[in-house]
């Protein structure tokens, strides 16, 4: 989870610099947007004929509540199911041997989980039985991954989709006279999908989430994490709780589809070899009919301000570990701008923390700052693993943590430190142009929060950044009742 | 005529229209693209080899201020002595933090860090990595220390110190995930007591002195024992008279590479379980693969493809995880060693109870892809995704130059490139049937399960049969020594 963290925040450098550079290198992007609302975003880039495309959705496990926590996610997986023409050789056949799997699941879920007394595990397994003889005739039906097969035939690479807190996405890269092919399939699963083998596909989710807790110290850091968020969404994650997904139905599943997977809940992005014009016309055609959808509600529960400090001790075959973590304003607060510069002057070899922490002290044995605003909360952690071979403790290292953050807030960075660090961002962010996949990737997420422009502008921020900013910032949110601290233990 | 003009004006309008808002398809395999063509470049536009026997793949490449460099040398950890493993990697970090004879190791890393500059080293079995990545306003400075890093390194002891810390910690923590212990383990059931499967451990870590480091670099770092891959905007003829600056004084010279033992490629077939408090058995199974210059090379990829390399469109994904739910991740891999021999295996991850379960069924696959062709279609798409995609080998400046310097490191022909989509599309169902029966050997396999073995063993309901079925069953005690 860690690792996934640094990830991140190692994309969010990417984007993050300022722009003396300017001139030449300012993103140009082409944008469209379709009547029902549907976003269109290109960057032309013709260096060899492919073509990146993407669509994201404004959904994620912010949008879920307890009972279908992990929904965005299996939701995901279902998109790979087919549709109405997609997947299947005979559609009404499957739809009639579907709609009765369906009905007998349901009375499965209702004698599983609704009844106070014992279920009938008779009954349960009589209705398995007659599930198993329908699966097995649809399948009959079924023309298993024809999606992925399709793309993979024309030369998809980079097939994926992946869902995360706030953004789900559907990822392809075609050759550039094929980017009909990704209109029509992406049009046709937005409009017309079905979710056959759904009950087969939530076990298929559930190994899913077995291997990441088979990752040491996952369950800690979930725990940790859910005490970390009292209330706001974030504090389930995008897995969501196995019991959910256990209990989680098909009915549960076409509202969530029907609210979310809509056409001005969206937006596509092509980068590469492309004609603009040539896109706008092949998205009308394709998406240019799917009616608009009402505008989903923005999330409600924001977290509410932490009155005192948390504190999570737990043991697991992992190594010890610090974790400090503080709530910090969402992407957007001006605030948000001073937490890579932060991050930055305490990372690296010529950082804070691995000069004092590991190479003058030999308190620790790895020792990162990371964090920021994301859409609707931000936090920014602290986290180390101490030097048990020289018997140093998880104790001993949090209160050097603690000395180092009293610092940010007594003593102004230099010039230098911050100069280095805004240099870096520059220079990441450059890099990062290179790469078409992650572009389409910034601006997709950053266009279905605060619009695209928003990765300029907060460059810009960034740039603007002074030694004061990093004191009061420090001072505001590094407080004691504003903080959870998790200890990890290594069982012995 | 006025008509007339109106009427083909009309008609033109019409066409055009059509044309733009042409009729949708009912189903995408009615979809028709217009005819794509493209060509490789060849290596040897790009190739240059210096006095000092250096190989450089270099292009301009001016969309990005940027500099781009990255270098392969002969030097690996296959060439560790058996009481110093860990050796190669040691000596590739100390040259990036240790210092020169020109510069602190603190003072490069803050120069570096100063200009957003990267100079990375990677060590691993058969070569080692030197790279950078920087603005190209900083090419003069940053190709300075790259050159004094690899020319001149002090291998600072207090430096040696910090490192070995962080490669006892990452040796302490090699255990804790299954995923980790499943790839170990599985090297070193097949590659027995060969160079390939050895692991550094806290003894061979404290017995690697300074010297050795010294005397390993001094060994095989030489201009004559690397191969540059350079995109940069800057102009090319200036940035190699840089280079040549900067290395002026380095030497081509005889390197004597230890003779290496060869691969016994016997195996002990059988399953072996290793314990570990986990929801899921790791599993991976298989024996050796094949070498890179094998000329059944492009069957076997087709071959793989369609049997679990291809995510969902092969046949184990669709089984296992589509058609069963029984994983997240699965597959097969079929190993194109430089050297030596690669492992072909077959891998997943499942819930302790459909263990057994799943192993059947990947097994039946495996054996299946041996007795009987594979259908048209499955040819098809397997050709289909490789020829289509192959425009990716070369999507930026520095990607073509990085694979024509590991094409030739790796000994492979200039012309691989440009026979690359014929060799694949002359494959054949019958190459397919026929390398099967060759490479693959079900009847003869070590199966390694890391899990809860008790719950692995005792299986579920789906399989009736038991882990007996594929062979003798054996525990493996892991060294408990990495965490003493």
């Amino acid at each position: 989870m860690r690792w996934k963290k640094v990830f991140v925040l190692t994309i969010l450098f990417l984007f993050t610099s300022t722009f003396s550079f300017a001139q030449t290198l300012k993103l140009d992007v082409k944008e469209y947007t379709l009547k029902n609302g549907l976003k269109i975003l290109m960057v032309e880039r013709h260096e060899i004929p492919r073509v990146v495309c993407h669509i994201y959705y404004k959904v994620g496990s912010v949008n879920e509540h307890p009972g279908i926590t992990g929904i965005s996610h299996l939701h995901e997986h279902m998109m790979f199911k087919g549709t109405k023409i997609m997947g299947v050789s005979d559609y009404k056949m499957d739809k009639e041997i579907n709609d009765l799997i369906d009905l007998l699941e349901e009375r499965i879920y209702y004698e599983k989980f609704w009844k106070r007394s014992k279920p009938d595990v008779k009954k349960i397994e009589e209705w398995q039985k007659l599930v198993d003889v329908l699966l097995k005739e649809e399948k009959k039906y079924i023309i298993k991954d024809d999606l992925w097969e399709t793309y993979m035939k024309n030369g998809g690479s980079s097939l994926n989709a992946s869902t995360g807190n706030e953004v789900t996405g559907y990822y392809v890269t075609l050759p550039s006279n094929k980017v009909e092919l990704q209109m029509f399939l992406e049009s046709d699963r937005m409009a017309n999908p079905v979710f056959r083998e759904f009950y087969s596909e939530k076990e298929v989710v559930r190994e899913e989430r077995r291997l990441s807790e088979n990752r040491p110290g996952f369950f800690f850091r979930e725990q940790l994490n859910s005490v970390f968020y009292s209330a706001s969404p974030y504090s389930w994650m995008v897995l969501g709780w196995d019991i959910d997904l256990q209990k989680m139905t098909k009915k549960d599943f076409l509202e969530y589809n029907k609210k979310y997977y809509i056409p001005n809940n969206a937006v596509a992005v092509y980068v590469g070899d492309i004609d603009p014009e040539n896109i706008i016309s092949l998205a009308k055609k394709y998406f240019g009919d799917i009616p608009k959808g009402v505008t989903p509600e923005p999330v409600r529960t924001y977290e509410p301000p932490q009155r005192c400090e948390k504190r999570v001790y737990g043991e697991a075959e992992a190594p010890t570990e610090v974790t400090i973590m503080y709530h910090t304003p969402p992407r957007g607060h001006p605030d948000d701008a001073v937490f890579p510069i932060i991050s930055g002057i305490m990372n690296g070899r010529t950082g804070r923390l691995y000069k004092s922490l590991i190479k003058e002290q030999g308190l620790a044995i790895s020792a990162y700052a990371y964090g920021g605003g994301r859409w609707y909360a931000g936090q920014f952690t602290f986290s180390a693993r101490p030097n048990e071979r020289k018997g140093k403790t998880a104790e001993e290292v949090e209160k050097a943590l603690y000395g180092e953050i009293e610092k940010l807030k007594s003593e102004p960075a230099s010039e230098r430190e911050i100069q280095k660090v805004k240099n870096q961002y520059e220079a990441n962010y450059i890099r990062s142009l290179a790469n078409n996949y992650y572009l389409a990737s910034r601006i997709g997420r950053e266009e279905l929060n605060l619009g695209w422009r928003y990765l300029i502008e907060y460059l810009e921020q960034v740039k603007k950044v002074k030694a004061e900013d990093i004191m009061r910032v420090a001072k505001k949110y590094f407080v004691k009742n504003n903080r959870t601290v998790g200890i990890l233990k290594r069982k012995k | 005529m006025k008509c007339k003009l109106l009427l083909s004006m009309i008609l033109i309008i019409l066409i055009s229209f059509s044309i733009s808002y042409s009729q949708k398809v009912s189903h995408p395999s009615q979809l028709k693209f217009k005819p794509l063509k493209f060509e490789p470049p060849d290596p040897l536009d790009y190739r240059i080899q210096l006095n000092n026997g250096m190989i450089i793949y270099i292009k301009e490449d001016h969309k990005l201020p940027l500099f781009q460099l990255n270098a392969y040398i002969r030097a690996g950890s296959i060439y560790d002595p058996k009481d110093k493993i860990g050796l190669a990697e040691l000596t590739g970090s100390l040259m990036r933090t240790g210092g020169t004879k020109n510069m602190s190791g603190d003072e490069i890393d803050e120069t570096l860090d100063f200009i957003a500059a990267n100079i990375n080293i990677y060590v691993s079995k058969f070569y080692t990595t030197a790279s950078i990545s920087s603005m190209a306003k900083d090419i003069d400075e940053v190709l300075k220390i790259y050159a004094d890093i690899l020319m001149n390194p002090v291998f600072d002891e207090q430096k040696i110190k910090l490192r070995k810390e962080e490669v006892i910690d990452a040796i302490k923590r090699r255990n804790d995930n299954p995923r980790t212990i499943v790839a170990n383990e599985f090297n070193r059931l097949l590659y027995k007591n060969h160079p390939l499967s050895w692991l550094p451990s806290l003894k061979t870590i404290n017995n690697i002195s300074r010297e050795d480091m010294v005397e390993f670099h001094r060994r095989y770092f030489a201009p004559n024992n690397m191969i540059i891959a350079i995109a940069s905007d800057f102009n090319k003829g200036e940035l190699l008279q840089k280079i040549k600056r900067v290395f002026s004084g380095w030497n081509k010279k005889e390197i004597n590479f230890p003779v290496l033992p060869d691969v016994d490629i016997n195996i002990k077939p059988g399953v072996y379980m290793i314990q570990k408090n986990i929801n899921q058995g790791f599993i991976r199974f298989g024996h050796f693969g094949v070498r890179l210059n094998n000329p059944d090379i492009y069957a076997l990829r087709i071959m793989n493809f369609i049997l679990g390399g291809g995510s969902f469109t092969s046949r184990i994904t669709t089984t296992v995880r589509s058609n069963e739910g029984l994983s997240y991740s699965q597959g097969s891999r079929m190993g194109e060693g430089t050297i030596f021999p690669g492992l072909f295996y077959c891998y997943v991850q499942t819930k302790s109870s459909t263990v057994p379960y799943a192993i059947y069924l990947i097994l039946k696959h495996v054996r299946e892809m041996t007795e009987e062709l594979v259908l048209d279609s499955e040819m098809e798409t397997a050709r289909n995704t490789l020829i289509e995609r192959f425009p990716e080998f070369f999507s930026t400046a520095f990607t073509t130059m990085n694979n024509f310097a590991k094409l030739e490191f790796n000994q492979q022909p200039f012309d691989y490139y440009k026979k690359y989509r014929d060799r694949i599309k002359n494959v054949t169902k019958e190459d397919v049937l026929r390398v099967a029966k060759k490479y693959l050997h079900p009847d003869n396999m070590i199966f390694l399960i890391v899990g809860d073995i008790e719950k692995c063993k005792a299986g579920g309901s789906k399989y009736k049969g038991s882990l007996e079925d594929f062979g003798k069953v054996n525990i493996i005690q892991l060294e408990s020594s990495v965490r003493k």
